[in-house]
């Protein structure tokens, strides 16, 4: 009897140790593809662990409420039924029907090959895309491959489609919000004609012209560190340039002065 | 196990000496006897009925007994009474067993019988004693009774009560024999009466001790599940279902599987067992709707469904 319950315990034992590998093996698979394929689009790649660890966990679940005795009945039709009443009797005393029976089943179990719950072959499959994929990932990240032109042309074209606004400019919001750099330099887009009233005016921002860039203003504060006092000619300067360089404030003077002198004419 | 197969193989065929064909009878009337219970025959007239009881009966060595039931027929004329018999010129009381005193009582025809008559079959099937007066008397083990009724001709008859129909584990339906069988029964019986001399293939000790080995026959838990859920679908299919089965159905699904698998030689209850077993244990127990009889759909349409269903 203690026999019988001990064969069981073996079959239990040994089908959960099968299906763990499996599932961890099916799981390392979800997890290297879909970190390839975040890879390849400058996406976050640890993100594949949320789909490998959902399977995981799913997986673990499912095959948990799975009869192990049942499943080499599948494997083994001479079994069936057989074997889960066995298994289902397997602390019953003074039975000698039943006891014939586990005698019967034990006999039958010496047949059971563990190599028979395994595909050899899709097993065989399953390490080999692992591999594949390993290299491959290896190789994206060392030569730096990149399909991230795809992702902006894709973005491009679901905004055509939902009507966001969108100008197919190579412009990468995510570049920031993931941490990443954004691959566009003129960060002031370009050049359009604004209208007002009813005058066209052309506008053109020359970020060239200010002598306060960002660049220089970093390169400075990294260079000084915090000073107590802050440094003057930065001020002056950009304020002397500023009306300087707005020849167009003082047209504006000349045409309302012009005004206000025709106006006096005609009413004097 | 494979002893016990041989046993019912030798039963079976000296039995078919007799009997031609009712493979199937003779199968369900014996893993009756094996689960010490009640068995109700319908059948048209002439289709040995009766002999295969008788059979049976001789080739187990258990005393037989015949009961022609009419709608006269009184409890008393069953069960026995009580007489005045001069002992020594003295007279007293004393108990006139009636042919309930017997190992296999075949009730014929249980149908014409009165509802009163029907009811003293009642404690005998179930309690295995009869009381007489203020006296209990026990019936001798094994005891089965084995009614019969003709589905025909329902003119003057009492059909049985479903409480009393629920008392008989299998109803079985005795079919008509194929051409080949009828020309061997023709052969059979036209033929020169040779008397044949009747082997006792199983005596009431063995057949007590094979009952005892049926309750011994292992059945897996998830079918012990279904045979739950086979009689439980048969309360909630309204839409074919008038009335389901009882617990009492649960039972006897289970025991005449046990049954089955010891006669067929095997040391644990298999799915085929439960679907065999389901008809004779369910067709009595359940009644058809309306609409079901409407359909002309029969119970062991309604059963059939039921299998399909529930896997």
């Amino acid at each position: 009897m203690k026999q019988f319950i001990n064969v069981v315990r073996e079959i239990r034992g040994t089908l959960t140790g099968i299906i763990i590998f499996f599932i961890l093996l099916n799981s390392l698979l979800i997890f290297l593809g879909v970190y390839l394929v975040l890879a390849l689009f400058d996406l976050y790649p640890l993100s594949a662990l949320i789909p490998s660890i959902f399977y995981l966990m799913f997986t673990f679940y499912r095959e948990s409420k799975v009869n192990k005795v049942k499943l080499v009945e599948r494997y083994y039709p001479q079994l069936r039924e057989k074997l889960r009443t066995a298994a289902d009797y397997a602390g019953a005393q003074n039975n000698p029907v039943v006891d014939e029976l586990h005698q019967e089943v034990m006999a039958e179990m010496n047949k059971v090959a563990v190599s028979s719950f395994f595909n050899q072959r899709e097993t065989l499959l399953k390490i080999s895309v692992i591999i594949l994929l390993c290299f491959a990932i290896v190789s994206v990240t060392t030569y730096g491959v990149s399909f991230a032109g795809l992702k902006f042309k894709f973005i491009d074209k679901i905004n055509q489609i939902t009507g966001e606004p969108g100008d197919g400019s190579e412009f990468n919001p995510l570049g920031d919000a993931m941490g990443g750099k954004g691959n566009v330099d003129d960060i002031y887009g370009k050049r359009s004609i604004a209208r007002l009233g009813k005058e066209d005016l052309e506008v053109e921002l020359k970020p060239s012209s200010y002598e306060f860039a960002i660049t220089a203003s970093t390169q400075q504060s990294e260079e000084e560190g915090f000073t107590e006092q802050f440094p003057q000619e930065v001020i002056s300067k950009e304020s002397e340039n500023y009306r300087d360089n707005t020849p167009k404030q003082r047209d504006d003077q000349d045409i309302v002065k012009r005004y206000f002198r025709n106006l006096a004419e005609v009413e004097g | 196990m494979k002893n016990y197969k041989e046993i019912f193989d030798a039963l079976f065929k000296n039995v078919n000496r007799v009997i031609v064909g009712q493979q199937e009878v003779i199968e369900q009337l014996m893993i009756a006897m094996l689960c010490d219970a009640n068995c109700l025959l319908e059948g048209y007239p002439g289709l040995a009925k009766t002999l295969l009881v008788k059979t049976v009966g001789d080739f187990m060595e258990l005393k037989f007994s015949r009961i022609q039931s009419t709608p006269d027929l009184m409890p008393s004329d069953i069960t026995g009474t009580y007489i005045i018999e001069e002992n020594n010129g003295k007279r007293e009381f004393k108990f006139q067993p009636g042919p309930i005193f017997a190992n296999i009582v075949l009730a014929d025809e249980i149908n014409r019988a009165t509802p009163k008559t029907q009811s003293a079959l009642l404690e005998a099937m179930q309690e295995k004693q009869v009381t007489s007066g203020n006296s209990t008397f026990k019936l001798d083990l094994p005891f089965f009774v084995l009614a019969t009724q003709n589905p025909i001709e329902q003119e003057g008859t009492y059909p049985l009560p479903e409480a009393q129909a629920d008392r008989f584990l299998f109803k079985i339906k005795v079919g008509y024999p194929s051409a080949e069988e009828e020309l061997e029964i023709v052969n059979n019986y036209t033929a020169e009466i040779v008397e044949q001399k009747k082997q006792v293939i199983l005596n009431k000790k063995s057949l007590l001790a094979l009952q005892a080995i049926v309750r011994q026959i292992p059945i897996a838990n998830d079918l012990k599940q279904r045979v739950v859920s086979i009689i439980m679908t048969t309360r909630k299919e309204k839409s074919i279902i008038e009335y389901g089965a009882s617990p009492r159905a649960s039972i006897g699904l289970v025991l005449a599987a046990k049954a089955r698998a010891l006669i067929n030689g095997r040391n644990h209850v298999t799915s085929e067992d439960i679907n065999a077993m389901a008809y004779p244990v369910l067709r009595h127990r359940i009644i058809l709707n309306f609409e079901a009889e409407r359909k002309g759909m029969t119970t062991d349409d309604a059963i059939k469904e039921i299998l399909a269903k529930v896997r």
